[in-house]
């Protein structure tokens, strides 16, 4: 999108990015700080949200976090996009209760990341790149960078 | 929810590049590019405070952040232009 000809884009993070962020408010100040000036828009996902809540130690700490943070709705074809990559995903991993153990390990959360992903930005962040990773294998046009957290 | 009414001016060839359905509801297009545009001032706002509070950040601090940023920017545009090719190839 153009602002006066100023370009920005809508970029996301997964949980180990609000988690990381939670552990260290600095470094996370510091990466929207840089987004800012690329002109990189960080959202976050409601399934982010229940995770690193769930996940946080200490719920108040993350809130600080999440309540900066713009919110993007997921859409049904977020969905079923979520669900093609992660059947992909498994049968990457072999088939059967290989792939089974992939998916579950995987996850719903960072499968739906990576789908709402593709629909803006494509640049995911992420403090744990494997799961993201996967997906991309798996064929999600999406963008993972791992941060200095 | 409630709504307000405003006249603006568009640039015409910004409209052509909008889908069918962009133009169709064009109120709903306006109210989705403001919220973004919104929500990239409140990020921006977001630093102005963190600065004010604890003073600027220096571009040492920032650069390997940045640093990532560009990367990850780059990646995408290839990506893109890859499918733009394919898509191109693909139709030819």
């Amino acid at each position: 999108m153009t602002r006066r000809g100023v370009r920005f884009s809508l970029i996301t993070a997964d949980t180990s990015w609000v988690i990381a962020a939670e552990r260290d408010p600095t470094a996370a100040r510091r990466h929207i700080a840089a987004l800012t000036r690329v002109g990189q828009l960080l959202v976050v996902s409601p399934v982010v949200i229940v995770e690193a809540r769930q996940r946080c130690a200490h719920v108040g700490a993350v809130d600080v976090v999440l309540a900066r943070l713009r919110k993007e709705p997921l859409t049904p074809e977020d969905g079923m996009r979520a669900s093609e990559l992660l059947r992909i995903a498994g049968q990457h991993s072999g088939g059967g209760r290989a792939a089974s153990a992939r998916i579950h390990e995987i996850g719903t959360t960072d499968a739906l990341v990576a789908a709402m992903a593709e629909r803006l930005g494509r640049i995911v962040y992420s403090a744990d790149k494997r799961h993201l990773m996967w997906l991309k294998d798996a064929g999600a046009r999406i963008v993972v960078r791992s941060v200095p957290f | 929810m409630a709504t307000v009414k405003r006249s603006v001016t568009i640039d015409p060839e910004v409209l052509a590049e909008l889908s069918v359905e962009r133009r169709k509801n064009l109120s709903a297009t306006v109210n989705d590019a403001l919220r973004l545009l919104a929500a990239l001032e409140a990020q921006q706002q977001l630093v102005a405070e963190w600065e004010e509070e604890h003073g600027p950040f220096t571009e040492e601090e920032l650069a390997p952040y940045i640093q990532a940023a560009l990367s990850a920017q780059a990646e995408r545009a290839m990506m893109v232009a890859e499918e733009t090719v394919h898509g191109y190839r693909g139709k030819a």
